[in-house]
């Protein structure tokens, strides 16, 4: 028997648009889910399966959030945004395979406990890496603050993390007009001064605004550099275990590991 | 400044200590002026008397020379000794009109070249100081750089780093200056300002310096997050000798009144929802590892104890730096007793987590740590009578007790066979570290591979890093052998690893 697979769009809308149109396609055909698969890529076309577009529909989309919300619960409904942005590309079926999981439970709140059932497992598996880097995102990304006071952060997260940073931030400064720009999504988020913050697409970020940093960043980002180096006691030294805990991936946007203005007293 | 310094200095050297700084910070009464110390004895209630009060530097003043990058090149230098730089325990959204909140698990910004996270900004107020603690580089008979941040300077960085997400908050500490009490008054006013007047509202963690005002310490309570009180080392005999002017009911006693504060507190908080929080975070202590010659047990056994009685959040270990050099202090050729302190640690997680007593890990016959094995392997192959053990049907305190199952791991395993039974590939899935765990576990009657049930077995296995399955005994002529590799080096691994059990007095 054939699968058909459907591939949708990159994100939360796309994906729960396109477990809406598998669901529809697997019991009116009498394929069952078995036969069915979501992808957000074609990738490498394989035999005997059909592929479909589904094109994102937000009433579709809405339909499957709310019935999650009811039926999985909050807890649950979280960990699969999570799974969501994951960077992997098989997250679109391990959440579709762990909601047909999870509806077919009489306690669908539990699904991410049924750990013998691969999809849901994997999907626990992405929603913990796409965790982690939320939590290390709130730890090492870095302001730096432009002409004006605003403050400007860049990152580069493997998984699409940007909207998961905006509650923390802004509740943290209320008081601050920030902007954090993810340079592998070109895609921004804002937080003006005591209003909600809100996210857009930026295909780049105005290099004139963004190169203007004010008089004191620096000041501050060598006080901060030489305190990092003060701090550490030399007969404890031990460089491999600050690579396990900060890995050098994030330390390019990180000052106290600048390279350069080394201007450590 | 400089003047100052020589004033400070070379005539009397009030000196330093400070409370929160280094390892240790023990207090001995120095008297000020040169005057001996035996007088001071008892007198920890109120040095100022001793001194007249134009030899103290005015906080605050006179520092003006030095540069804020200088000062706090020197008061993080000064303070680097101290442990906890915590920033768990307290949820606090932010109220929308200031600058910060608190994280319940708390966030690390940056980790040092140690490998120790940095979450607070960890500096003293001033490392002048009156008391002459051997073990600390901030005692009063060192000549070291001395300086004091103003208020406005250390809320100006601590605003400054928080906003670009450099740290948590504040941590802050100081050496004694005049007394305890105007010591804790000016670090009050640091505080009062940094929340009130630039509305600071991230973690704040202070030290409470032993001899202060209870009014001050409460006051204070009510502003910051968590509290600590250094030990400065575990038994009251340790700090006799090197701190012999400091006791323990000293440092005691203002543990209990924020054990007190905190319960008051909460009760308060069940009345009226929007009583004052008396720190809320909780409080912490820390003690000094190896610089005194206490074996592991008695160390497990106060923090047991301070846990229970004093009812506190955590109990941090400092393996022992050498920074002065002194008779009474220990020398340690082999660096700081780290891996004492990691067992320690490993011990203190098995105690406050795992449901472990300190009477389970250790003995009065077996007073030290394995070196060679966690305490929680070790314990387990003193009782292999209770493995292995089915993973689908032991109760949840008794999986915790399983090498290589973490407390995450074995609530997920408790919720995972409630849908069906777990087999081994479930285990891995879970997070369950299968290397150390395969020997004292098995899944529906089965266990993972051949294995023995057998202590020099298991050991040998556990100590094979690189060997994800057990290795079967050789079998020679049909009888097998048990015996052990013998080593030349064994004895090495022991006197290094031991560190402070093994001490050389250096002199």
């Amino acid at each position: 028997m054939e699968t058909i697979v459907f591939i949708c769009e990159n994100n939360i809308e796309g994906i729960l648009t396109g477990v809406y149109d598998a669901w529809v396609e697997a019991l009116s055909s009498g394929l069952g889910h078995d036969h069915c698969r979501l992808q957000t890529e074609l990738g490498q076309p394989e035999l005997f399966c059909v592929y479909r577009e589904t094109p994102t529909d937000p009433v579709k989309a809405g339909k499957v959030i709310r019935t999650l919300r009811r039926k999985l619960g909050e807890e649950v409904y979280e960990c699969l945004c999570y799974a969501m942005a994951s960077h992997e590309a098989d997250k679109a079926e391990a959440v579709y395979k762990t909601i047909v999981e999870g509806l077919s439970m009489k306690q669908g709140f539990r699904v991410l406990d049924k750990v013998m059932n691969p999809y849901v497992a994997r999907c626990f598996d992405l929603k913990r890496n796409v965790g982690g880097e939320i939590h290390r995102e709130l730890e090492f990304l870095r302001f730096q603050e432009l002409e004006g006071g605003v403050l400007l952060a860049k990152i580069h997260p493997k998984n699409d993390v940007l909207m998961y940073l905006g509650p923390h931030f802004s509740d943290r400064l209320p008081l601050e007009n920030f902007l954090i720009y993810d340079m592998n999504r070109r895609k921004v988020l804002f937080h003006e001064k005591q209003k909600d913050w809100y996210m857009m697409d930026a295909l780049e970020l105005d290099a004139g605004m963004a190169g203007r940093i004010s008089t004191q960043e620096e000041y501050y980002q060598d006080l901060f550099r030489m305190f990092c180096h003060t701090i550490s006691i030399e007969s404890r030294e031990n460089r491999a275990l600050q690579r396990q805990f900060l890995p050098l991936y994030f330390r390019d946007v990180m000052p106290e590991f600048a390279k350069g203005s080394r201007k450590i007293v | 400044m400089e003047m100052e310094r020589k004033q400070f200095g070379r005539e009397n050297r009030i000196g330093c200590s400070d409370i929160g700084g280094d390892d240790g910070k023990g207090e001995i009464e120095a008297d000020v002026v040169g005057k001996d110390l035996s007088g001071m004895v008892s007198g920890w209630e109120d040095p100022a008397e001793a001194v007249p009060e134009k030899r103290y530097l005015p906080v605050g003043s006179g520092n003006g020379q030095l540069s804020v990058m200088e000062k706090l090149r020197i008061l993080t230098d000064a303070a680097k000794y101290d442990v906890a730089c915590t920033s768990s325990g307290v949820e606090r959204k932010g109220s929308g009109k200031g600058m910060g909140n608190t994280k319940l698990a708390g966030i690390c910004h940056s980790f040092s070249a140690d490998g120790r996270c940095i979450s607070l900004l960890k500096i003293l107020f001033t490392n002048y100081c009156i008391y002459d603690c051997k073990y600390c580089v901030n005692r009063v008979s060192n000549d070291v750089e001395r300086t004091a941040f103003t208020p406005e300077e250390i809320c100006e960085l601590t605003m400054n780093f928080y906003k670009r997400n450099y740290i948590e908050g504040l941590f802050l500490s100081s050496g004694i200056i005049r007394d305890p009490s105007y010591t804790m008054e000016l670090i009050y006013t640091a505080i009062w300002k940094l929340r009130n007047l630039y509305r600071f509202e991230g973690y704040i963690h202070v030290k409470a310096i032993p001899g202060a005002d209870a009014q001050i310490v409460y006051r204070l309570g009510l502003l910051v997050d968590r509290m600590s009180v250094n030990l400065e080392l575990p038994t009251a005999e340790g700090l006799r000798n090197l701190a012999p002017n400091k006791s323990r009911k000293t440092i005691l006693k203002p543990m209990r009144q924020i054990q007190n504060g905190i319960v008051n507190s909460k009760e308060e908080m069940a009345l009226y929802r929007h009583a004052p929080q008396f720190v809320p975070a909780g409080q912490s202590t820390q003690m000094i590892i190896g610089a005194t010659p206490e074996n592991d047990y008695q160390i497990v056994s106060v923090a047991e104890s301070l846990y229970q009685k004093f009812g506190l959040k955590r109990v941090f270990y400092s393996a022992f730096v050498r920074v002065n050099e002194d008779k009474t202090l220990p020398a340690l050729p082999g660096g700081p007793p780290l891996l004492r302190e990691h067992r320690l640690y490993q011990a203190d997680f098995l105690l406050r987590y795992y449901g472990f007593e300190a009477g389970e890990l250790l003995s009065e016959e077996r007073p030290n740590f394995n070196v060679l094995l966690d305490p929680k392997c070790d314990w387990a192959l003193r009782h292999l009578e209770l493995f292995p053990m089915e993973v689908n049907r032991a109760p949840y305190e008794m999986l915790l007790r399983v090498p290589g199952i973490g407390v995450k791991s074995a609530q997920r395993i408790v919720r995972g066979r409630r849908l069906g039974n777990l087999q081994f590939e479930d285990l891995k899935k879970i997070g369950v570290v299968l290397k150390r765990a395969l020997y004292f576990i098995c899944c529906n009657g089965k266990m993972m591979y051949r294995t023995r049930i057998e202590e020099d077995y298991i050991t040998r296995n556990l100590l094979d890093v690189d060997n994800k399955r057990p290795v079967l005994p050789d079998i020679i002529n049909g009888r097998e052998v048990t015996y052990k590799q013998l080593s030349l080096f064994d004895d090495t691994m022991y006197t290094m690893a031991a560190g402070g059990s093994q001490r050389v007095h250096g002199g």
